[in-house]
């Protein structure tokens, strides 16, 4: 599957060029190409998986495999968008295959604030955790990555309409969800 | 329109704090050495060989004085090296050192010259026009027309990735008759390198790579959990392009990996390749006694095994892989973490 790099791409400047140093076998190119993708691969697997060990675990697959098979990027200027999904892919797979027990407590990681804006993110948290893991997918690669439905669709692989309408019912589920946090 | 909680979403998103120890440790996350995908039919064979010959060419030329009319001058001589791997590679890769104007040093064999990328630490220099090996503890520890064997694997770009283990011996150690030739010639598309077999680090598996591919064939999709078996999902590899689905069939191999172990999709497998007419073959996959079952009417092959606590299904195609070179594959499913 061809992947559009995606709009905000965060593939650094020169990053074809340290493609091809990185399939060269250059381990310092590859650390600089996956450098500003990792804290939010991070966040990304954290929030599909909802532990931080399995996150990390993960992330550290998805750069092995990154390594590994580099060589098969036909375009190097879409190595961002490349290692988002093995990332991604890979973040599913391991939640798929856990225990459907969420270790992690998201509304314990609501960054800086107001008291307000904790408890509010604390309540956003809580939300969307409850969601399902395709829910929690599509929004993760809409509003964290900011990737286009184009290339949510080949990630996800699901049709571009279905991204669409699954970003849509999914976030009507986190405003439920949410506010129904907020009642409580 | 993006509505308020839209926003309050991205931004509770992107403010997630990522504990720093997570985050150094990916960051110095130890790089294995890269190693190209073996041609498989040729791959086989030699697996059955401890030591693998890059070549057994002597560089006899490379003792004669030159001849040209610029000999380079006395001094360090620019090589690749590259992290220290923690892993030891089963493999073993020999040949006769030489200099190279590309890699500046190289192993030569069988008429062809793998640019050599050394660990760190080593150096080369230019004595009395020849290059030499240098240590790291600075001592001169080969020269050209030494044989070196050493643990290692091939590297990208026609290189071989020398790791641990480097032995040197004068340029008829080994000589082709303690160490013949191979069927594993190195050749245009082969790549000289043994796939260690059944790594099995640590005491929990992770998910798995089929390393051992026919030529030309690397990892293409993922398959979803099953629904009749949703701890069991896989992979499918294949030629360069291959659409999938389908993920099994004729330039397929798909693996399917279950955790916590359980035979319970082998077993479906067999029942299924049974009623299809299927019989078993009984091999061994690292250790292990199983069964190929290969249906003669679809060519389907499917062999199972238990990885510490996940099981593996292997389904190739006759169209594609013998039941050895099935299982050959199947015994380099390894885990990229362990």
């Amino acid at each position: 599957v061809e992947i559009r790099a995606a709009e905000g791409t965060i593939t650094p400047p020169g990053g074809a060029h340290l493609v091809r140093a990185a399939v060269g076998g250059d381990p310092e190119a590859f650390r600089q190409l996956v450098e500003p993708q990792l804290a939010t691969a991070l966040r990304a697997t954290t929030v599909l998986i909802g532990s931080d060990a399995d996150a990390a675990d993960v992330v550290q697959d998805a750069l092995l495999a990154a390594w590994r098979t580099l060589h098969a990027l036909k375009n190097p200027d879409a190595f961002a968008a490349w290692f988002r999904q093995i990332v991604v892919r890979g973040a599913i797979r391991r939640a798929r295959t856990r225990r459907a027990v969420v270790e992690l407590d998201l509304s314990q990681r609501s960054g800086a604030g107001s008291l307000d804006r904790s408890v509010e993110r604390a309540d956003l948290a809580r939300g969307f955790a409850a969601l399902s893991l395709p829910d929690r997918s599509v929004l993760t690669l809409r509003y964290l990555w900011d990737v286009s439905t184009v290339e949510a669709a080949a990630i996800l692989e699901i049709p571009e309409g279905t991204v669409k309408s699954r970003t849509h019912a999914a976030i009507e589920r986190l405003r439920a969800a949410f506010e129904a946090e907020e009642r409580r | 329109m993006t509505t308020q909680l839209e926003e309050d979403l991205r931004d509770w998103l992107r403010a997630l704090p990522v504990p720093d120890e997570q985050l150094r440790q990916l960051r110095n996350l130890e790089l294995p050495a890269r190693r190209r995908l073996p041609l498989l039919r040729h791959w086989a064979p030699a697996a059955a060989v401890l030591v693998l010959l890059v070549g057994m060419v002597l560089v006899v030329a490379s003792r004669a004085p030159s001849a040209g009319p610029t000999v380079p001058a006395d001094g360090p001589v620019a090589i690749q090296t590259r992290a220290p791997n923690n892993v030891c590679e089963a493999a073993r890769i020999s040949g006769t050192l030489a200099a190279d104007p590309t890699y500046g040093l190289a192993l030569q064999g069988s008429g062809r010259s793998y640019g050599a990328i050394w660990p760190f630490g080593y150096s080369a220099r230019r004595v009395s026009g020849k290059v030499v090996l240098v240590g790291p503890s600075g001592a001169v520890v080969a020269h050209e027309g030494d044989q070196i064997v050493a643990s290692g694997a091939a590297g990208p770009d026609g290189t071989v990735e020398v790791e641990c283990d480097i032995q040197v011996g004068p340029a008829s150690f080994p000589t082709p008759a303690t160490a013949p030739q191979t069927s594993f010639a190195p050749s245009a598309t082969a790549s000289p390198t043994l796939t260690p077999r059944c790594v099995r680090a640590g005491v929990t598996a992770l998910g798995g790579v089929v390393d051992a591919l026919p030529d030309g064939w690397s990892d293409q999709a993922e398959i979803a959990a099953l629904p009749a078996f949703p701890h069991t999902s896989g992979r499918v590899y294949g030629p360069d392009g291959v659409a999938v689905p389908p993920d099994e069939g004729p330039g397929r191999l798909a693996l399917y990996e279950t955790f916590p172990a359980s035979g319970a999709y082998f077993q479906s497998r067999i029942e299924q390749s049974r009623n299809g007419g299927g019989t078993p073959v009984a091999v061994t996959v690292c250790g292990e006694a199983t069964e190929v079952w290969l249906d003669q009417a679809t060519g389907e092959l499917v062999v199972g095994w238990t990885d510490r606590n996940k099981s593996d299904v292997l389904v190739g195609n006759l169209a594609d892989f013998t039941v050895q070179e099935l299982v050959d594959s199947a015994e380099t499913v390894y885990d990229w973490c362990g």
